[in-house]
């Protein structure tokens, strides 16, 4: 029996012009979003081989010092689903001695624009959300109250089938007559991935896709019992469906925005220009502090070539004298302990940052779950690893993987070695006295000679005993380090049963506010006055 | 006749229980809009500040101890959060709002890291535009897609007709009603909005903030019309209240959700530019090949005849030329940014929403207007500052006068007082400029609010009643 009132529901919405407009809807902007969200990913998959590109130059590396890979974090192809936060975030991390990494780097939004930021962009499942949940309840806002208008409600329950089966006959019916078309948007979206050239779904990315149609059947479920519900509560069809519009918008356009409103405005976050001067001037602190323990620069010691530590505590030279070079390498085990070491303090300071914004981020997401909507939102986001989980996962692999290079660097004892910052002999290398001889082509001899210049010429500009150019050392002719030792990056974990445990909560919430919703509707059905 | 066909109108609608329900949700809306206003924008207001007066110490210190290391440092300057960002925050959280300049040129600008969280998803704010573009919008298709259609379907527009009323008097006044209606639903919540933030002292409210919300509550009016038009037309072409509904529906689903968001991939496509990258690398090229010749020019100097004296005019010709390649190209890419942005504008011009937006962007001088007019003045104020530099530097004896944009030390490097150096000020865009920014979202408004009634007009007065 509960089957006939189904097949009738669902024969008698399937020639409403509801259901084709509805249709047609689907056949418009779902394509359409395909096409817009598949050009995004292609931009992020080009922004993401050329940083691939820089990050195997990084690795071109004559000293060990220079060893800061650049990890970049691939696009995750089912951003076309569900865009999460992917499109606000970088997508690179640059390894350092003198920092965690704090912040993925790089290209984050789809254009390079600053000023279309102001533009959002829809993805497969918001614009599933919003013409779901719109089609399931507008086939339901006049279960009850249209029927009982139109007399029929009577007749119905005149005979002596029970009114929970018609409840649930006319909830079947309208699951059967979204079915087609939530079966349609999904297989044109399987049908833009197989076609795309642009996109290979592993096995892995298929399932998941399978689970976030699962989550969007139960996601129209709910909908379908708020319009019962609103249904079974209201006498007129014309009141019903005004509650029911409403209830659209506030949960689809109002709550996701007033939730970020309201805890961004609850909890404050820090600024991040502060952040910037308070880690500026930590690192700063700590380099000098570090710069003391080298010691005092021995007589004779000098470099001709860039000697400067780059970003990051990298330094590579190759032109200065043995003394240079042996003062350098004992001074810079206990310089790189320190360095590594305040990167930690720093750490702190960010992580305290960090933890705030995501405090505010978890606040409006929680304030946001009262919407169905914003759960399936959510549900899908965790399934396509487009949420911030994912973000924290793949910058604690960044974390860990820092640690390993520098245990491996530790290990080899490489930080007091040459080959932390010079690619060269230092037994080729010229000492102070050469030196001088070879700037001065033969005019002055030794270190001691042009002391003495300088004593005897005090008006003279120190520079001009000088009559040739620095020795020159062509640095790409250095050998470069063979790396075949180093660990790889390891990458983020991954499996569907992790996508799973991350979107667990999420799909509770979203299975209680379906029963809730159901156990209204059914009171409200029982209820129901049909006169 | 036709006061009293409004009257009866907005009577009806007045006891509905749809205008109730909306009423309530307005309220809501705005009261919550107000209260997480007033705390943001102080929020927002004390980092600004705190950020600012960093700034001005920086600035202070440079100037008042060297006066070359003031003019080749290159810093970063934000606008101010608005003081009427409740009428429209004109998304300029997520708009370059933060200028990199030094003496000698200004570089570009970005969107400061300082103004979101960039771990929650982006959001838009709750502010009067919001509200009337996304609730009261909907509202008002809500109030008349059965203006007509719920009339036919009943069987009541036989009768309706039969008065001895002109069919056009009978639609222009359901028509005004629908408007007047959708005001008295939306003027509580402003009242409401205005009591609280008056009350909170967040805000300063002057004659122009005066002057914005009257201009803001016209082109409310005047998207409330456009709106109401549509949902008109829809209900005169279909003969279904159902039918006439989705048709609503439709209408304002493309308006919010569909033009506005794939914007950024027609605009890709129409008006496309040159990527970042590339432009960085023709820099980098230009660059490279004036740093070539530099590097020859000097080379070529004999070791012993490289004195400063001779060195710094060559490094300055050569940075100079340097600075004016990257220029060119920097200028004609941020002119390509602000041209494809202005494309996009008119893309979305389709949907009268984002043309209400638009509109009240326009009024409050925020958004695209602000950040156009501030480059500008941003780009004038540098010009002053390096002419009043060279008067400075001309009265220094000590000085080399030769200007090289990254390396101070052939320029004066005695300190001035700070005071005098001139500063840039934000100046706000006149009415006049406000008004040029409004005009073809103002004249499209008009215009498709005149034709879809002109349409309903024709349609409702040729119609069949049988």
């Amino acid at each position: 029996m509960i089957l006939n009132i189904a097949f009738k529901e669902f024969y008698t919405n399937l020639v409403s012009a509801r259901f084709a407009i509805g249709f047609l809807l689907c056949l418009l902007l779902i394509p359409l979003t395909l096409v817009v969200n598949i050009n995004d990913y292609k931009s992020k998959v080009t922004a993401y081989e050329t940083q691939q590109k820089e990050a195997k130059e990084k690795l071109k590396i004559r000293v060990w010092s220079y060893l800061q890979p650049r990890i970049v974090r691939p696009p995750e192809s089912l951003s076309i689903l569900s865009r999460g936060i992917s499109y606000q975030l970088g997508n690179y991390v640059d390894l350092t001695f003198t920092a965690k990494p704090f912040k993925a780097q790089g290209k984050a939004g789809a254009s390079d624009n600053p000023l279309m930021g102001t533009y959002f962009s829809v993805d497969f499942c918001t614009i599933l959300a919003i013409v779901l949940s719109l089609l399931a309840l507008l086939f339901t806002y006049d279960a009850c109250s249209g029927e009982r208008e139109q007399g029929t409600l009577k007749q119905v329950l005149s005979n002596s089938m029970p009114r929970s089966s018609v409840l649930l006959g006319k909830v079947l019916g309208a699951c059967l007559t979204l079915m087609p078309i939530i079966l349609f948007c999904y297989l044109l979206c399987a049908l833009a991935i197989v076609l795309s050239l642009h996109i290979m779904f592993s096995a892995d990315e298929w399932l998941r896709m399978g689970l976030v149609l699962l989550a969007s059947i139960l996601f129209f479920a709910t909908f379908a019992f708020l319009g019962l519900f609103v249904s079974s509560v209201f006498r007129h069809s014309a009141a019903s469906i005004i509650v029911c519009l409403l209830a659209w918008v506030f949960f689809l356009f109002v709550v996701p925005n007033v939730s970020g409103y309201v805890a961004g405005s609850l909890l404050e976050t820090p600024s991040e220009k502060a952040l910037d001067a308070n880690t500026y001037n930590f690192t700063y602190e700590k380099w000098r502090e570090a710069k003391k323990f080298r010691g005092e620069q021995p007589r004779g010691a000098f470099a001709w070539e860039d000697s400067r530590p780059a970003a990051g505590g990298a330094i590579e030279t190759s032109g200065a004298t043995p003394v240079f070079l042996e003062w350098y390498r004992q001074g810079n085990k206990v310089v790189y302990n320190h360095m590594i070491e305040s990167a930690e303090g720093r750490w702190l300071l960010e992580k305290e940052f960090v933890d705030k914004q995501d405090r505010q981020r978890l606040l409006a997401e929680r304030l946001s779950m009262v919407s169905p909507s914003q759960v399936f939102r959510l549900l899908s986001s965790s399934l396509c690893r487009t949420d911030v989980e994912s973000y924290k996962r793949f910058m604690e692999s960044t974390h860990r993987y820092r640690e390993e290079l520098i245990q491996y660097l530790r290990n080899g004892n490489l930080f007091d070695s040459y080959k932390f910052f010079t690619a060269v002999d230092p037994n080729k290398m010229m000492n102070e006295d050469e030196y001088i001889n070879y700037r001065t082509e033969g005019l002055l001899k030794t270190m001691a000679e042009l002391d003495q210049w300088y004593k005897d010429n005090p008006d003279k500009s120190w520079a001009s005993i000088y009559t040739r150019d620095e020795p020159s050392v062509d640095r790409a002719s250095l050998p470069l380090l063979d790396l075949s030792d180093v660990p790889p990056y390891q990458g983020v974990p991954g499996g569907v049963a992790l996508s799973l445990k991350d979107s667990l909560v999420k799909l509770a919430v979203l299975v209680c506010i379906c029963v809730i919703l159901f156990y209204l509707s059914f009171i409200a059905f029982l209820r129901y006055d049909v006169r | 006749m036709l006061s009293n066909i409004i009257l009866r109108e907005i009577h009806k609608h007045i006891l509905s229980f749809r205008l109730h329900l909306t009423m309530i949700l307005v309220l809501f809306l705005f009261g919550l809009g107000s209260v997480a206003f007033i705390k943001g924008h102080t929020a927002d207001r004390e980092s600004y500040d705190q950020c600012y007066s960093t700034y001005l110490e920086e600035e202070r210190g440079l100037a008042e101890k060297n006066l070359g290391d003031y003019m080749t440092n290159v810093r970063s300057l934000m606008l101010a959060p608005r003081n009427d960002a409740f009428i429209t925050d004109a998304k300029e959280k997520m708009m370059p709002n933060q200028f990199w300049y030094s003496g000698f040129f200004v570089s570009g600008f970005d969107v400061p890291r300082w103004a979101s969280n960039d771990l929650m998803k982006s959001f838009a704010e709750l502010s009067w535009v919001y509200i009337v573009s996304i609730i009261v919008g909907f509202a008002v298709l809500l109030f008349n897609y059965d203006l007509v259609s719920g009339d036919k379907e009943n069987g009541t527009l036989a009768l309706t007709v039969s008065y001895s009323v002109s069919r056009g008097v009978l639609l222009t006044g359901k028509y005004l009603s629908v408007i007047t209606v959708a005001m008295l639903v939306l003027l509580p919540g402003i009242v409401l909005s205005l009591i609280i933030l008056l009350v909170s002292g967040a805000v300063v409210f002057d004659w122009v903030l005066l002057a914005e919300i009257a201009i803001f509550l016209v082109g409310t009016a005047l998207f409330v019309a456009c709106m109401a038009a549509l949902g008109l037309l829809s209900s005169i072409i279909t003969t279904r209240l159902n039918v006439s509904l989705l048709v609503c529906l439709c209408i304002w689903l493309g308006s919010v959700v569909v033009v506005p968001n794939s914007a950024v991939f027609f605009t890709d496509k129409l008006f496309p530019i040159e990527s970042s990258q590339s432009v960085n690398e023709r820099i980098s090229q230009a660059k490279q090949t004036v740093d070539d010749r530099e590097n020859a020019t000097l080379y070529a100097l004999k070791v012993s005849d490289r004195s400063w004296e001779k060195i710094f005019p060559l490094i300055a010709k050569y940075a100079m030329e340097g600075l004016q390649a990257e220029k060119t190209i920097k200028d004609a890419w941020n002119n390509s940014l602000f041209r494809q942005f202005s494309g996009s504008r008119r893309l979305v011009a389709i949907s009268p929403v984002s043309l209400f937006e638009q509109l009240s962007e326009a009024v409050v001088g925020g958004g695209l207007v602000r950040l156009r007019k501030s480059w500008n003045d941003m780009n004038l104020y540098q010009s002053q500052l390096l002419e009043w530099f060279k008067g400075v530097d001309a009265n220094d004896p000590e000085s080399m006068h030769i200007y090289i944009p990254s390396n101070a030390s052939s320029m004066t490097w005695k300190g001035v007082n700070f005071a005098t150096v001139p500063q840039f000020q934000e100046r706000r865009a006149s009415f006049a400029e406000r008004l040029e920014g409004a005009r073809l979202s103002l004249a499209l408004l008009i215009l498709y609010t005149t034709i879809a009634f002109a349409l309903s007009f024709v349609l409702f007065v040729r119609y069949d009643v049988r």
